[in-house]
């Protein structure tokens, strides 16, 4: 009993500390428009100049997509003399929800998040952000509950979102697989009722239904350590099987090859999403017949959305969609023009990024962001540096 | 001399008085301490009143969670299916709310979450399985569930719009206040949670003195379960339906939540209720501190595991006479 | 007539620790004949099991003797990056030393963190987890994992059987055949009593955590040439990792027909041939662990409680005779 009245006396002083003394060093509640650091006193359609906080809420960064997915928001910030601010909060959506509070707490006049976590949460975080005046996107998503959407319309604060074709990109990943060779393929999904996964098995299975391939078995696996099991019981099972179709977790094509080699199987063919360490030699061996990634920049245009809105010049007044393109590499010519033009940041330059941006190209239009960002390929950009 | 040997007595008393108050008091100052800190790192932004109520709104399900979650810890027992519990609850909840009605969605959330308890409770106490390896076994058995309730409606089951307006701060200091009366009360006054500390001091002990010793057990999983079930309905709430991923991290955060709030790992006499109070705040300032100093998700869970095994250091008692599996 | 009894009561024993996986296997063959009723198809069941199998080995020392340890997992992935970095610049020499160095120097972390702060292992390997994953998550992000055709022969033919042929000698005989592994089975058995006649059950303790940490160094050097991926993992996911293995052990010690070194491998084979089932017969994957997790329970009651339901049989027997039915 003692511990708790002193734990109450605690808090007393802490919120009496706060209320002498917190409002000095908030930035979140004063309100500003010269320096842009405050969030309470933004309108929509308020013009803002100077220094900003930008939020980014993730799953991690252990991966290579995490990773790079951060670094390339950071890309965008920066050429728009902004400061970063990432969160990696985890798989879940109520990790999502909280990172977005942390970040809004933190400062940051825009957020941004990705609906990985499933689209339940989306209107929590329109409420909070529209509560605090902060504008925000979605990234890598494209919602399909109708209800949310009508949800999110409403909001003044909702600037849009960034999204790839999976469909497309799906199909042509099937596509390629196809035309190396492939007959029996197994589809191998990295969670259930994933949007994105679903579309790009659904682009997939278009092809497959088209040329005639089979589809010998759609399998969900969560948990990237099992893919090889997994892989080799379905060889086990059904030993026609000579391609694998992984709509996403592409580091576990060296995993799913491993399987086909110890079933004895010398030809196989793999099509994957999201890059990895070490597809340059899967390339090189022809395992790999396409993997698609590249889809950093996804982060990267829905943070300069957000930017061009805070100032002022949102590219519409209705929602955006903007449409990024994969960067697909079917080749070994193409990882190394991947890893010399397009990596570690080497893809866009600040006086390139800026070019989206209203403040620094006063011409730019929603036609030719969207036109912009559709220049996303391994020789538009090999194009974009040789001038 | 008799003079000087009672002054060295009555030193070496007041020495050990200081190191059993510091080892009692280790993580009130701890809050303290984290508090401090994070204010200096974060220029004020922590002490910021908004973000003082982000806090406990952050940490609110973790405190209604770990609550019940020290009764089973007092038996020197833990519940690992908690987080897939509160997932598969939330899941329920969200299912029925739109089927049904709001109240029947809470009343769901809870009657599931609480049958799990139980089936927890049964198959340790009448078969005889060891305690983690049952709950093991229903953690992935509700993950797997989850999984398939949300997967069937897209990938997460929104809650009813009408339901956004139930939050409010309002709402929380109810429920938590008395809901922290009624653990407090149950725990320390009356037979159930005096028996559950004597559970973890020693069951046969506890067996010998009357206690029945299987219904307390299965009790404590009910309860458990049911506040499992409870925080799923206000997981729910608070981000705005069901996920496939919904309550994964929560497992590991009760723990650590009791653990940081002064609690002993084996339960036992010096289980105290508090600590979930004290745990739920010192983990939420935690990440939320971290994240406002600018510290990235994977160190978060770096520094929580350093400071876990710390408070354990400091608190816990050493009995060279107790066996330590 | 010795002899004869001898021979009877092994063929019996054999009997009984065979049971389990022929019957599993022979149930797969009779709904899929066309994949099991053939030597490649065993010999594939067989070599998945491996992996699972060397990692078990790696839990028999502790879990003999009544410790739980979350963090081999997590373990594993710290010392599996370890070693693959150490490769990129010095080859197999280094990525053979960097996994058993690393591995080696974790477990020994962690058995002194249990014996030094005298807490249960379930908690020591949580905190464990906790701080080892984020390590591997972090380190992760510094360099890019790669690996190599050459540091791939520990987990490809012949390779993977050579080293499952020495870590099953080192261990057979660390179990069997040493002071060690009598003195583990007598703390395992009764710690008082084992204490009583001298045994120093917290030095033999620590020293189970030393020795799993080299035979899961030998795992690894396996593991990572045969998953052929290593991914880093926060949120407690790699516990995951480190359940199939400890079920095959609890099959293992609860099978009591056979060593537990040789149950190990029985447990890990019933498992691949349920994995395998589950594909041939078209059941979601991730329903995975939750059929592991059931069996299990299954199983473990079962062994749990043979007695009171041999008696029960022997009670409803008697009763008939009773009666003259």
């Amino acid at each position: 009993m003692k511990k708790f009245f002193a734990v109450l006396l605690v808090l007393a002083m802490v919120l009496s500390l706060a209320a002498c003394g917190g409002n000095n060093n908030a930035p979140a509640s004063e309100p500003s428009n010269t320096d842009g650091s405050a969030n309470d006193a933004n309108t929509p359609g308020d013009s803002n100049t100077g220094s900003f906080k930008y939020g980014f809420a993730s799953w991690g960064t252990a991966d290579e997509h995490g990773r790079t997915l951060n670094a390339a928001v950071g890309w965008g910030v920066d050429a728009a003399g902004g400061e970063f601010i990432g969160d990696a909060g985890g798989f879940t959506a109520e990790a999502t929800v909280a990172s977005i509070e942390n970040l809004i707490s933190a400062g940051c006049q825009m957020v941004s998040f990705c609906t990985y976590a499933g689209e339940a949460s989306v209107p929590t975080i329109s409420d909070m952000c529209r509560e605090k005046g902060v504008y925000w996107t979605m990234w890598d998503t494209q919602i399909a509950d109708p209800e949310i959407a009508a949800y999110i319309a409403e909001d003044p604060y909702y600037v849009g979102c960034t999204f790839e074709d999976n469909i497309t990109s799906g199909y042509e990943t099937m596509k390629a697989m196809g035309e190396a060779g492939a007959t029996n393929v197994v589809i191998i999904r990295y969670g259930s009722g994933i949007p994105t996964c679903d579309e790009r098995c659904n682009g997939g299975i278009k092809y497959a239904e088209e040329a005639g391939i089979t589809i010998v078995d759609d399998m969900i696996i969560t948990d990237t350590a099992e893919y090889k099991n997994a892989v080799a019981n379905v060889l086990l099972a059904h030993s026609e099987v000579d391609g694998v179709y992984l709509a996403g977790a592409g580091t576990a094509s060296s995993s799913v090859a491993e399987a086909f080699r110890s079933a004895g199987k010398d030809t196989f063919y793999i099509g994957a999403f999201d890059y990895f360490d070490g597809m340059g030699d899967m390339l090189k061996s022809g395992e790999l017949v396409c993997i698609n990634g590249g889809h950093m920049v996804t982060g990267t245009f829905s943070a300069l959305m957000a930017i061009n809105a805070w100032q002022g010049n949102p590219l519409s007044k209705d929602k955006i969609e903007i449409v990024i393109p994969y960067l697909t590499l079917k080749s070994y010519e193409d990882y190394e023009a991947y890893m010399q033009y397009a990596s570690q940041g080497a893809a866009y330059t600040s006086e390139e990024l800026q070019q989206f941006l209203t403040v620094s190209n006063p011409g730019l239009t929603l036609e030719s962001f969207q036109e912009g960002v559709s220049k996303w390929s391994v020789s538009d950009i090999i194009a974009r540096k040789n001038g | 001399m008799g003079n000087a040997v009672k002054t060295v007595e009555q030193q070496a008393d007041r020495s050990l008085k200081w190191k059993k108050l510091f080892s009692k008091s280790v993580s009130f100052l701890g809050l303290i301490v984290l508090v401090a800190f994070f204010a200096i790192a974060t220029g004020g932004q922590l002490l910021n009143p908004d973000n003082l109520m982000l806090i406990f709104k952050q940490g609110f399900t973790l405190f209604i969670a770990a609550l019940a979650a020290v009764f089973i810890m007092a038996t020197g027992n833990l519940d690992f299916s908690i987080g897939a519990n509160i997932g598969f609850s939330c899941a329920v909840c969200a299912l029925t709310a739109k089927a049904l009605s709001p109240v029947a969605g809470v009343a769901a959330a809870v009657c599931v979450g609480a049958l799990i308890g139980a089936a927890n409770g049964v198959i340790i106490t009448k078969f005889k399985m060891p305690s983690f390896i049952t709950c093991l076994c229903m953690m992935f058995i509700l993950m797997a569930a989850t999984q398939t309730l949300c997967s069937n409606e897209g990938g997460s089951i929104s809650m009813p719009l009408s339901m956004r307006k139930w939050e409010s701060v309002g709402m929380y200091i109810v429920i938590g206040a008395v809901y922290f009366a009624v653990m407090l009360v149950m725990f320390r006054f009356t037979k159930f949670g005096k028996y559950m500390k004597a559970l973890g001091v020693s069951p046969e002990a506890a067996r010998q003195s009357g206690v029945g010793v299987n219904k307390m057990i299965f009790l404590g999983y009910l309860l458990s379960g049911a506040a499992a079930g409870f925080a799923g309905f206000l997981t729910m709430l608070r981000v705005g339906g069901a996920s496939q991923t919904t309550g994964m991290a929560m497992t590991n955060d009760v723990i650590v939540a009791i653990v940081f709030g002064g609690m002993s790992i084996s339960g036992g006499a010096t289980s105290k209720i508090s600590a979930a109070l004290l745990g739920m705040l010192i983990v939420t300032t935690l990440n939320n501190g971290m994240v406002l100093a600018g510290y990235g998700g994977e160190l978060q869970q770096l520094v929580k595991g350093i400071l876990f095994l710390v408070v354990i250091a400091v608190s816990t008692k050493r009995d060279p006479n107790v066996i330590v599996k | 007539m010795k002899d004869k009894m001898d021979v009877k009561a092994i063929v019996k024993r054999a009997a009984c620790t065979l049971a389990l996986p022929v019957l599993l296997y022979a149930a797969m063959c009779a709904l899929r004949p066309d994949v099991y009723l053939n030597g490649s198809a065993l010999v594939t069941l067989f070599k998945q099991s491996l992996s699972y199998t060397l990692v078990g080995w790696s839990m028999v020392f502790g879990m003999s003797c009544g410790l739980f340890d979350f963090s081999v997992g997590a373990r594993y992935l710290v010392a599996a990056l370890f070693g693959i970095h150490m490769s990129q610049y010095f080859g197999v020499p280094g990525f053979v030393l960097g996994v058993l160095l690393s591995s080696l120097l974790l477990a020994g972390l962690t058995g002194a963190i249990f014996a030094g702060l005298k807490i249960p292992s379930i908690i020591t390997g949580f905190a464990a987890l906790l701080i080892f994953e984020s390590a591997a998550a972090i380190y992760q992000t510094k360099f890019s994992v790669i690996i190599t055709e050459n540091i791939s022969i520990f987990g490809r033919s012949p390779g993977i059987y050579i080293m499952t042929a020495i870590t099953f000698v080192i261990v057979y005989i660390l179990f069997n055949r040493t002071k060690f592994g009598y003195q583990i089975k007598a703390i395992g058995g009764n710690e008082k009593v084992a204490r009583s006649m001298g045994i120093k059950a917290v030095r033999l303790k620590v020293l189970t955590y030393v020795v799993g940490g080299l035979i899961l160094g030998l795992a690894a050097l396996c593991k990572v040439g045969f998953d052929q991926s290593v991914r880093a993992m926060t949120n407690m996911a790699s516990m995951s990792a480190a359940f199939t293995p400890m079920m095959a052990v609890m099959i293992g010690l609860y099978l009591g027909s056979c060593n537990p070194v040789v149950g190990v491998i029985v447990g890990s084979f019933s498992i691949s041939v349920v994995s395998s089932a589950m594909v041939a017969m078209g059941i979601n994957y991730r329903l995975q662990n939750v059929f592991i997790g059931v069996f299990l329970v299954i199983f473990i009651g079962y062994k749990t409680n043979a007695g009171r339901i041999k008696a029960l049989f022997q009670r409803k027997t008697a009763g008939r005779q009773a009666l003259g039915v």
